[in-house]
């Protein structure tokens, strides 16, 4: 009964997004061919017509793009989880990382671009950078936070139980951290994949963001929109899988057993 | 220091307020006196506390807020350390007691860990000690805290006073010679309560443990206790003693005896004073 009511809900839950998707979407088709909008937003079919002609430029250009975002997350979220350590291991550095922090994520990241690309270049090497330092900062909250998750008691019993340093991290305060880290990580991934496309627009052979340029440039508007699309499916993709892994690893954070609770 | 309701205490052996100099069995606070910086102020939580708890004995701590009961526990377990005075636990300091796995402490919240079953948050301590200790059988455990079948459940899935059974387990998992317990029963309903509390004196003689039981509630620390520890607030010091000689195994028939009233009547007189 529970399962069919829980089967049911799942499904209403997205059904109603894809409604609002399909009721929007026909109605920018409408819109568009009744004259109602400007040219530079094409009609969904547009969109969807480009497609055939791109498909194999777009995957061309998708990997390298997902490759910096990846690697941006992954080294970010290495530093953030660095820093995190630190800041829990030693109260009185933990304003001082946090303050760094929120200043590099102050900066705007169009206007560091360039600089950093004189630094380091314009390779792979800056684009990683780039969707590291733009996903850097939620993730170092998600780890400070979650360092202090460990309530005061849990502390003490570990004390008592004369767990070493690294006992109480890997028993205690990491499995503490996890729902933190993951909210961090699922707001970190799409800004991971936005990080990457500023960096492609800077100076890229090979990339979404240069491909989204190109078709800016030779006016092909339905070709815009179709990586504009393709960069939303991406960061929507990365979204969904960190979501993913949170539902396996950290089931127990969530509170569906209470249903379960014996009276 | 009001002594005049100290009667019968000092007489008895085992609840003395006296060191106990000759005593290694057993826990020996001497002179023990804790303070605390709170916002730049010196805060006295316990004033030159002297006290024995007999071995294998149960021994309630009762006082108003403020009295230091708490931070009493918490000395023994080596959690805190004390400004002046010494703590003895079977001749032990407190912090190689704790290193040789011999405190076992119960605290107002279950405090488990939520990702782990009821099986593996009870192992817990044995995982941590590793190979140099030698853990009860985890189903016999399990048996007698009465949590036969849920041994895959999650804490999420239990009531709180099941959960706080799992955490009685965790405790005795190393057959520790201590038991401290702070206010276990704190959070629990009145009926719930009860009940838990005659499972725990089941417990505690099977496991022969001596306890320390941080309680608020008279009734609870009379039903339990071989002596009552009564503490006075601001400064937390020893108010008086007061020996439970009540026949073993107490049942919940004996709650409604005279002598049990009795001696609530007691520790109310020494908890309140001139206002009863």
């Amino acid at each position: 009964m529970r399962n069919k009511d829980s089967l049911t809900r799942s499904l209403a839950a997205m059904l109603l997004p894809l409604a609002v998707f399909v009721v929007v979407t026909l109605a920018m088709e409408v819109a568009q061919r009744a004259d109602l909008m400007p040219i530079t937003i094409p009609a969904p079919s547009q969109i969807v017509g480009a497609l055939p002609r791109a498909g194999g430029d777009l995957l061309f250009h998708m990997q390298p793009t997902v490759i910096a975002a990846l690697s941006g997350l992954f080294i970010g979220g290495v530093l953030a989880l660095i820093c995190g350590g630190i800041a829990a291991s030693a109260a009185r550095s933990e304003g001082p990382i946090f303050r760094v922090g929120l200043l590099i994520d102050s900066v705007p990241l169009i206007a560091l671009t360039p600089i950093l690309m004189l630094w380091i270049g314009t390779g792979m090497t800056a684009r990683i950078t780039i969707a590291a330092i733009a996903t850097f900062f939620p993730l170092l909250v998600g780890s400070i936070q979650g360092m202090k998750a460990a309530d005061r008691n849990s502390i003490e019993l570990f004390h008592v139980m004369s767990a070493s340093r690294w006992q109480r991290f890997s028993k205690l305060q990491l499995p503490s951290a996890l729902p933190y880290l993951f909210a961090a990580f699922r707001i970190a991934a799409p800004l991971a994949v936005l990080g990457a496309l500023i960096a492609e627009w800077g100076n890229a052979e090979r990339g979404l963001g240069i491909m989204m340029v190109y078709a800016l440039f030779s006016f092909d508007v339905p070709l815009v929109w179709l990586t504009i699309v393709t960069v939303c499916l991406l960061a929507m993709a990365g979204y969904a899988s960190v979501a993913l892994a949170e539902k396996l690893l950290v089931g127990w954070a969530t509170q569906d057993d209470l249903s379960k609770r014996p009276a | 220091m009001d002594h005049t309701l100290i009667s019968a205490a000092e007489e008895l052996p085992g609840a003395s307020l006296e060191p106990t100099p000759a005593a290694t069995r057993g826990i020996d606070l001497s002179r023990v006196t804790m303070e605390f910086e709170l916002d730049g102020e010196q805060l006295r939580a316990l004033d030159d506390v002297t006290l024995h708890f007999a071995e294998g004995g149960f021994h309630a701590i009762i006082g108003p807020s403020g009295c230091g009961k708490s931070t009493l526990l918490r000395l023994v377990a080596d959690i805190l350390h004390p400004t002046a005075g010494t703590i003895e636990v079977d001749g032990l300091r407190p912090k190689a007691a704790r290193e040789a796995h011999e405190i076992g402490f119960v605290f107002q919240s279950p405090t488990l860990l939520p990702w782990r079953s009821v099986r593996h948050n009870i192992v817990l301590p044995a995982e941590i000690a590793g190979a140099h200790a030698s853990p009860r059988n985890v189903d016999d455990l399990i048996a007698l805290v009465g949590l036969k079948g849920f041994e895959e459940a999650r804490p999420a899935q239990l009531s709180g006073g099941m959960q706080q059974r799992v955490a009685i387990a965790r405790a005795l998992v190393l057959r520790p010679k201590i038991l401290l317990l702070d206010e276990p029963f704190g959070a629990l309903d009145e009926i719930t309560r009860q009940r838990m509390n005659i499972e725990l004196l089941r417990i505690w003689q099977e496991s022969e443990t001596t306890a320390i039981l941080v309680t608020h509630t008279i009734s609870e620390a009379v039903f339990m206790a071989d002596q009552v520890v009564v503490l006075a607030a601001r400064p937390g010091r020893v108010q008086t003693i007061i020996p439970i000689d009540l026949a073993r195994p107490r049942t919940l028939s004996l709650t409604q005896t005279s002598s049990f009233n009795h001696l609530e009547n007691q520790v109310r007189g020494a908890l309140f004073g001139q206002e009863v």
